[in-house]
């Protein structure tokens, strides 16, 4: 199936064209924005990271999240903001992020001289980017070049019932056209992971699934938390405990066997299903997936979040008609009419479909409309 | 051939925005936090219609609709409010008419609204609406004869009459034979070069209608008792060695080019159909891109001469038209070119170095132009270089 | 074409136009005949005098009068606003 794309110097497809201005330590957050604000087109991020003294593990992921931010296909052209002395160098992250062919530039604020000269620089530089980009066109791409990213958040007890299935449905629908999709929180597998590890494609993948879901488990009980996981809106959605989230949770993924299994932030090396270990946390895992190359991410929510990604497109689903008239403002798509008894899990499974298709050829998501652009990364603890 | 968006009304456009459009100086604030809250939407704030002329009240009317139906423009949210109501500027009606044109369109009434927060969320919702239904367009092929282009020559200096304008000139020409549709403008700076405009007019009522708005303007300039050379040419044109209004206006009518004049019209006033157009209107780069984008402008190009300009400066950094209407800044400096590389996104300097001659350089330009209508960016567009709007209002204020 | 000192817009005109910064005497092929021998230096952009023009006399350049002379200009010399007046528009008179 076909759809309007932007296509990338390493054969990638994009479905947005922005330039991103990516600060590489939490020091050059401010700049980035100045730099951000002055450019149509542009989004910046700001985020808390990058300085020293990270466990050598975690400064390995930040890297390579924002190396694989920066390279995801929805950016056409980036700019490093770096300070001078902080272990992401942002000289060596647009290094990582050149390797795609895309325009990217570092500017380091100590080397400049100050932050004005490094934004007058920045701007310049991102004005002659935006010009590039501005005469890109979109041209004819096959969805499968599409990663789908599945996340959910703030999910009541109709999440498992209506909008994870229909979500399920276009996933498998997505993979039928030869394109992926990642499901992820591997903390909201625990007490699933059986079922997942029997849609494996082989034991290898089988066992990793039973690995990473151990090894979340393991480490809450090491760190004494309580595993049942669940926030406080969850139970007041009418969950009761984590296993009966993740039976919910893993609907998301369809029927679909599953490839692969990725650590945080990896770019997956096979097409359709594929699992990457994140934390339960929406905003850690939708960055995780957008590093890894994901280029729209649908979101399934029962009571509402207004959560969006400054690179990626997020389509909000919700489970329940009675948050989707409250909350219309943040969702795009009313699975709830499956417990109205208006539609079937089938129908609203095309209608993602659909949007998804939609939003790809430059539709705007709600989330998109108010701009809003949500950025965190996991840093894990060792 | 270019790549636009085509509009219900038959119009086409270059761009894609939303406008949110407050029609009396006391929505402003509402309709501003409503841009700040929703993306791609722009602004343009109405201001002075209190205590005005009626005419001066249905210039700032005819010049709001004017940008409503600009064809770069996919939606529009017109703000207003029944108290402030008057028989010129009333945002129901200019909503009607703007829906009765097949373009999507949302009234928010403030009072019926009830009250700054419910109208601010009330607004917000109408403007996503619009966005969303704006990002279902895509852009097709469209011809020439659907694209409207102004232009304005600004910091004139000796090289915009021999290098500058006549390319602009040329490039209208090859639009206007082609069926599209060309703004030239700035009545005090044809002074002393109407009759050879006078002769190309396309009857003599157009050509009375142009000889009227010179000689008008020519004795508002008298009555003041000064000397128009404090006035016309600005100091940076005499610094760049134009001694006199005559020879900056012979210099500035060659950007018109060679074609007939159709018709001249009030500032804001869509044309009656494609062809050349003058416009009686004011040189200023705040009132006049403006006027260009009410009229159907689709991209305002700016000719610059720039010679006294210092380096890396922007050449002429109060400017408006950026609203809905792109703009484009073109030279025949040579050394404007290199001082302001940045913003400048055409050069027929060759001209002036003897590399290359009028109709090559119209050419170039005419392909520049096709690109930006296809969706490239302008260099000032890319960094939002936006003034507040300034309408034309020609009588005093009580 | 070739990059040329001096440019004359229209027959008629008594002004030509510096298309470099020129010095005091420098000799500035101007047609294919006449070649002007410049009295003081003539900025980019400025203009030059063709030949000697009267007290009076029109300024000629694009083939119409841009204004009259205040003084009599020697051929090669600057014409500008302090030998120049433009006659439209002056609220002075």
């Amino acid at each position: 199936m076909i759809f309007n794309g932007f296509k990338r110097p390493d054969q990638s497809v994009g479905v947005r064209n922005h330039l991103l201005v990516l600060p590489s330590v939490v020091c050059a957050n401010d700049t980035a924005r100045l730099i951000g604000q002055q450019l149509q087109g542009a989004v910046y991020v700001t985020h808390e990271h990058g300085c020293g003294a990270h466990y050598h593990s975690s400064s390995d992921q930040i890297r390579r999240t924002m190396i694989g931010y920066g390279s995801n296909p929805n950016v056409g052209a980036c700019i490093v903001v770096g300070l001078g002395c902080e272990t992401m160098d942002a000289e060596e992250i647009a290094a990582g992020i050149a390797k795609t062919g895309k325009p990217v530039a570092a500017i380091v604020i100590q080397k400049v001289g100050g932050t004005i000269k490094a934004v007058s620089q920045g701007v310049q530089t991102g004005q002659k980017m935006l010009a590039e980009l501005s005469a890109q066109k979109r041209q004819e791409c096959d969805l499968s070049e599409l990663i789908f990213a599945l996340e959910c958040g703030g999910s009541d007890s109709n999440s498992g019932i209506s909008a994870n299935p229909a979500l399920g449905v276009a996933s498998d629908l997505l993979i039928g056209e030869g394109g992926s999709s990642i499901l992820s929180e591997t903390s909201e597998i625990v007490g699933a992971e059986h079922l997942m590890a029997k849609r494996a494609v082989n034991k290898e993948v089988a066992d990793q699934i039973l690995e990473i879901v151990h090894r979340a488990e393991q480490e809450g009980v090491k760190q004494g938390l309580d595993m049942s996981n669940l926030a406080p809106g969850n139970r007041e959605g009418g969950l009761s405990t984590v296993e009966e989230k993740s039976l919910g949770n893993i609907h998301k993924g369809g029927t679909s066997p599953v490839q692969e299994v990725l650590e945080y932030a990896f770019k997956p090396s096979r097409k359709g299903l594929i699992i990457m270990d994140t934390p339960g946390y929406d905003v850690e895992s939708i960055t995780a997936m957008v590093a890894g190359g994901a280029q729209v991410i649908a979101f399934t929510t029962g009571r509402g979040t207004p959560v969006g990604c400054p690179v990626a497109p997020v389509i909000k689903i919700c489970s329940n008609s009675d948050t989707y008239g409250k909350m219309q403002d943040n969702i795009d798509i009313n699975a709830g009419v499956i417990i109205d008894g208006l539609s079937t899990v089938q129908e609203v499974g095309q209608q993602i479909f659909q949007e998804l298709v939609d939003v790809s050829n430059g539709k705007l998501t709600k989330a998109e409309q108010l701009g809003f652009g949500d950025f965190s990364i996991y840093r894990p603890l060792t | 051939m270019f790549l636009g968006y085509k509009r219900p009304d038959g119009k086409a456009g270059i761009r894609n925005h939303v406008l949110i459009l407050p029609v009396h100086r006391m929505v402003n604030s509402v309709a501003m936090q409503v841009e700040k809250m929703v993306r791609g939407t722009k602004i343009s704030i109405t201001t002075g219609e209190v205590g005005r002329s009626s005419k001066d009240r249905e210039t700032i009317a005819r010049t709001l609709l004017g940008l409503a139906l600009n064809g770069n423009v996919a939606g529009v949210l017109v703000v207003g409010d029944n108290r402030y109501s008057c028989k010129e500027l009333n945002h129901e009606e200019m909503a009607e008419i703007i829906n009765s044109t097949g373009k999507p369109v949302e009234l928010l009434d403030i009072t019926e609204s009830g009250g700054y927060y419910n109208a601010i969320t009330s607004g917000a919702r109408k403007a996503h609406k619009l966005v969303l239904e704006a990002s279902y367009y895509r852009r097709e092929p469209c011809e020439l004869k659907d694209l409207t282009l102004g232009v304005k020559c600004g910091t004139s200096d000796p090289t915009s009459g021999v290098a500058g304008n006549p390319v602009v000139g040329k490039a209208f020409d090859l639009l206007v034979k082609a069926g599209g549709t060309a703004f030239f403008s700035e009545t005090t700076e044809i002074i002393g070069a109407e009759d050879k405009l006078a002769k190309r007019c396309v009857n003599e009522k157009v050509q009375e209608k142009l000889l009227a708005a010179v000689s008008q303007i020519e004795a508002k300039a008298k009555a003041t008792g000064e000397d128009i050379r404090n006035i016309n040419p600005i100091p940076e044109n005499i610094k760049a060695g134009i001694t006199t209004l005559e020879e900056k206006s012979l210099g500035a009518i060659t950007k018109s080019g060679s074609m007939p004049i159709r018709d001249v019209l009030k500032y804001g006033e869509r044309p009656p159909g494609q062809g050349l157009y003058f416009i009686d209107g004011w040189m200023s780069s705040l009132s006049l891109p403006l006027g260009m984008a009410a009229a159907g402008a689709n991209l305002f190009m700016y000719q610059l001469g720039g010679q006294g300009m210092p380096d890396l400066a922007p050449p002429m950094p109060a400017y408006s038209a950026g609203l809905i209407t792109p703009m484009m800044y073109l030279t025949g400096n040579p050394r404007t070119c290199l001082k302001a590389e940045e913003f400048v996104d055409f050069c027929s300097g060759d001209i002036m170095e003897g590399k290359s001659s009028i109709e090559e350089m119209a050419e170039k330009l005419m392909e520049s132009i096709l690109k930006l209508a296809s969706g490239t960016w302008t260099k000032t567009e890319i960094i939002n270089l936006q003034d507040p709007v300034e309408f034309y209002l020609q009588d005093p204020c009580f | 074409m070739c990059k040329k000192e001096g440019l004359v817009l229209h027959e008629k005109d008594n002004v030509g136009t510096a298309l470099n910064d020129l010095t005091a005497g420098s000799k500035i092929p101007v047609t294919k005949n006449q070649t002007i021998t410049l009295t003081e230096d003539i900025p980019y952009g400025f203009k030059f005098s063709l030949h000697d023009i009267a007290r009076g006399e029109a300024i000629i350049k694009y083939g119409e009068a841009i204004g009259q002379a205040k003084d009599s200009i020697k051929a090669g010399s600057l014409v500008h606003i302090h030998n120049t007046e433009g006659q439209r528009a002056r609220g002075d008179l």
